[in-house]
């Protein structure tokens, strides 16, 4: 009994050990990425911070600009900006250009998110270990940690999203249920205050945490402590800037967000930003004439979208591009034996690890119809068809693919896979960069 | 096993292994950037060196904490299959995954000159590639910290290539260099000697034919030295191949202490926590 507790409390510190290994590993990868180009958007997203920087409340629209602030979501750009200030005001003389202090926010944000994939996943499976091991895989995702290091509201989402799950994976564990309903309302408003695409996964947790409260009425305990009523002041709070946000541009825009023209000229929303207001719109006549010419969503999904999402995830797909094909097949190879695994051994998989397929199934689903019913608006040309907008579930997808390795049962085959998942991870991530550094990254290199 | 548990022999043993692991991961890690082929020989020694204590701290870290605990589980034929299937996997992975690793660098001499019609005008070369792998040269060798290379009028700038010549890509490699100039080049004369052939290109606005935005250099690379000693003696090639098996073994090693202690601790908790809810 003694022995056991000895070894328990010593591999808590062997995985403390690789946690923090993984977690510098990951900081150290995500500040070389800051320092290249190319991330999406860095335009908009600069200017938009540069604005947020130059007062505490909402800047107002520039009419000379492109972009427009008014009714769009704005916490990480509030953010940005309160940094920005808080720095100048810390460090009046201080040179770091606010560019790569944004980028450094967001590398800080990512490392939250390897942390909560980390947390998420030890929670799942009870084993701290597979948590590292998510955590690592994560860390060496190529194009999450490209757009880590870049200015973007996806790394705030990003987080939220992961974080949310892990209180929502909390709630269905049934520990402390107002603390961790609370914790999810939080991190959701927050998400959704980041990027209007958050909203999806909001209705989502929403309805999956309805789904918990009417399977477990009875047995829910309302604890009112202090922490928890504190907790709820906060979600409060943030749940009134959910309103303010959304409900004003419901009632105000008739839209979630403003489109362009009900805030300016026409003649100013012609960018091709603004192209989603000047399309076919999705017609139930006309694709009736075309029916039996449109690219049907099954041979659309197995000859390009699969490809495409994988190459933009352990690839890059942005202004710069890097699809290493061979590290990408390799993935996709994984991938299907992690597939095939999960389904051989489903009778051993656990109820939240249900929960996660679940999750990631219907975000994906999402994304899978809305890339669909766009590429059949603008006649396939393939807008906005990248793995970037999966990045927000793909924690919970690493986590299910260690899981799912961790269910096979012959010994030999389950070591090999975790041991070949490492290797084809760290050799497609930082092993990656480093090795083609010379040839790719460095004609992406920034100059601060 | 821990480390007092081990007497004098073995931990002369255990510590005189830890750095030959450490310097075969730094050799098989380090031979495979191409920056290391372009520093002096001092600039050289002081990254193998840094990087290889690095290596050494994280190697007796994961000896200490994760392998050698289990060594006595290492005599199992089970644990033998895998760490001989891993490590020949890896070995042949490393062995054909880079060809830097095996390259001989071949140094190029560069002189630039630049002759404006107008006086107190100047030349930015943007970059300075080789187009079949696309490898930026770094411009330090001319000094400068960071591209462009910028030549003024009425002057030359020295300074060197280095080509990295594989067997496993020699054959496909041609030899040339791409010198990115830009839209509007400064009317006037550039001068580029390669290995001391030189090659002139006229830049004229108002002739009609149009500025090339990118020079290819093609003439003297013939005449670049190649470094034999030791990149292409047999030594020093079996040194990095023994560096990879070394290196290949150690990782092999590692991951099996490493999913041996997930599975170890699944097994203790699997009726801790089941991970079922009541839904």
């Amino acid at each position: 009994m003694l022995k056991n507790k000895q070894k328990n409390r010593l591999s808590l510190e062997k995985h403390h050990l690789l946690l923090a290994f993984t977690i510098l590993y990951f900081l150290t990868f995500g500040i070389f990425m800051a320092h290249t180009s190319g991330q999406p958007d860095q335009a908009p997203h600069s200017y938009i911070s540069r604005q947020f920087s130059q007062t505490w409340g909402i800047p107002e629209d520039n009419p000379d600009s492109q972009y427009i602030i008014t009714g769009q979501p704005y916490l990480y750009y509030w953010i940005n900006g309160a940094v920005y200030k808080i720095y100048r005001q810390i460090f009046p003389n201080g040179n770091l250009h606010p560019t790569l202090l944004w980028r450094l926010v967001s590398v800080l944000y990512s490392t939250f998110t390897v942390f909560f994939t980390y947390k998420l996943a030890k929670k799942v499976s009870g084993n701290p270990f597979i948590g590292v091991l998510s955590a690592f895989l994560l860390s060496n995702t190529l194009m999450f940690v490209y757009v880590s290091g870049g200015i973007s509201y996806d790394n705030l989402m990003n987080l939220a999203a992961i974080a949310s799950i892990y209180h929502l994976v909390c709630v269905f564990k049934k520990e402390d249920f107002i603390r961790h309903t609370m914790l999810t309302g939080i991190w959701v408003v927050i998400g959704s205050l980041a990027k209007d695409q958050y909203l999806l996964l909001a209705l989502i947790i929403f309805l999956i945490w309805i789904f918990f409260i009417i399977r477990n009425f009875k047995q829910i305990e309302l604890n009112f402590n202090k922490t928890n009523i504190f907790l709820s002041i906060i979600f409060v709070v943030f749940l009134c800037l959910f309103v303010g946000l959304y409900g004003n541009n419901l009632i105000e825009y008739s839209r979630i967000t403003p489109l362009c023209y009900q805030l300016r000229g026409i003649g100013q929303c012609r960018t091709y930003d603004y192209r989603y207001e000047y399309y076919e719109p999705f017609n139930l006549q006309w694709m009736w004439f075309v029916r039996d010419n449109l690219s049907d969503p099954f041979r659309y999904a197995f000859t390009f979208w699969i490809y495409k999402m994988m190459e933009s995830i352990w690839g890059i797909l942005s202004h710069n591009s890097f699809i290493p094909i061979f590290s990408v097949s390799l993935h996709g190879i994984l991938l299907v034996w992690a597939l095939f695994s999960l389904v051989k051994n489903w009778k051993f998989i656990n109820k939240l690890t249900l929960l996660l397929i679940s999750i990631l199934v219907a975000y994906a689903g999402y994304v899978f119809l809305w890339n669909y019913k766009r590429e059949v608006e603008f006649n396939f040309q393939h807008y906005v068809v990248t793995g970037r907008y999966l990045l927000p579930i793909v924690g919970v997808l690493q986590s299910i693919i260690i899981i799912a390795f961790m269910k096979i049962r012959n010994n030999f085959l389950r070591r090999m896979s975790i041991a070949m998942a490492i290797i084809i991870y760290f050799s497609g991530g930082l092993g990656m960069f480093l090795s083609r550094y010379s040839e790719v990254f460095t004609h992406w290199r920034l100059y601060y | 096993m821990k480390i007092y548990d081990l007497n004098t022999y073995q931990r002369i043993l255990f510590f005189g292994t830890i750095f030959l692991i450490a310097a075969s991961l730094t050799i098989t890690s380090l031979f495979r950037l191409p920056l290391i082929y372009e520093q002096t020989v001092q600039e050289r020694t002081t990254i193998f060196i840094i990087f290889g204590l690095i290596i050494l701290a994280l190697i007796l870290i994961a000896s200490l904490f994760f392998i050698l605990p289990i060594i006595s589980l290492f005599i199992n034929k089970n644990a033998i299959l895998f760490i001989v299937i891993l490590s020949l996997i890896l070995s042949i992975a490393f062995v054909l995954s880079s060809a830097h690793y095996w390259a001989a660098p071949e140094i190029h001499k560069l002189d630039i000159c630049f002759t404006g019609d107008a006086e107190s005008t100047s030349l930015n070369i943007q970059k300075l590639v080789n187009p079949n792998t696309n490898r930026l040269f770094p411009p330090d060798s001319f000094g400068f910290s960071r591209y462009p290379i910028t030549v003024e009028s009425g002057q030359c700038i020295h300074g060197r290539v280095i080509f990295l010549i594989s067997p496993l890509t020699q054959a496909l490699i041609g030899y040339q260099i791409t010198a990115t100039i830009g839209e509007s080049p400064p009317d006037g004369r550039l001068l580029v000697s390669v290995n001391e052939t030189p090659s002139v290109i006229y830049f004229d606005q108002a002739a009609n034919n149009q500025n090339p935005e990118i020079v290819v250099l093609r003439d003297g690379f013939s005449q670049g030295i190649m470094l034999r000693n030791p990149y292409k003696q047999y030594w020093f090639i079996g040194m990095k191949l023994i560096a990879i098996i070394i290196s290949s073994i150690f990782i092999a090693l590692l991951l099996f202490s490493l999913t041996e202690e997930i599975f170890s601790f699944s097994n203790q908790n699997t009726n801790k926590s089941s991970g079922d809810f009541n839904a």
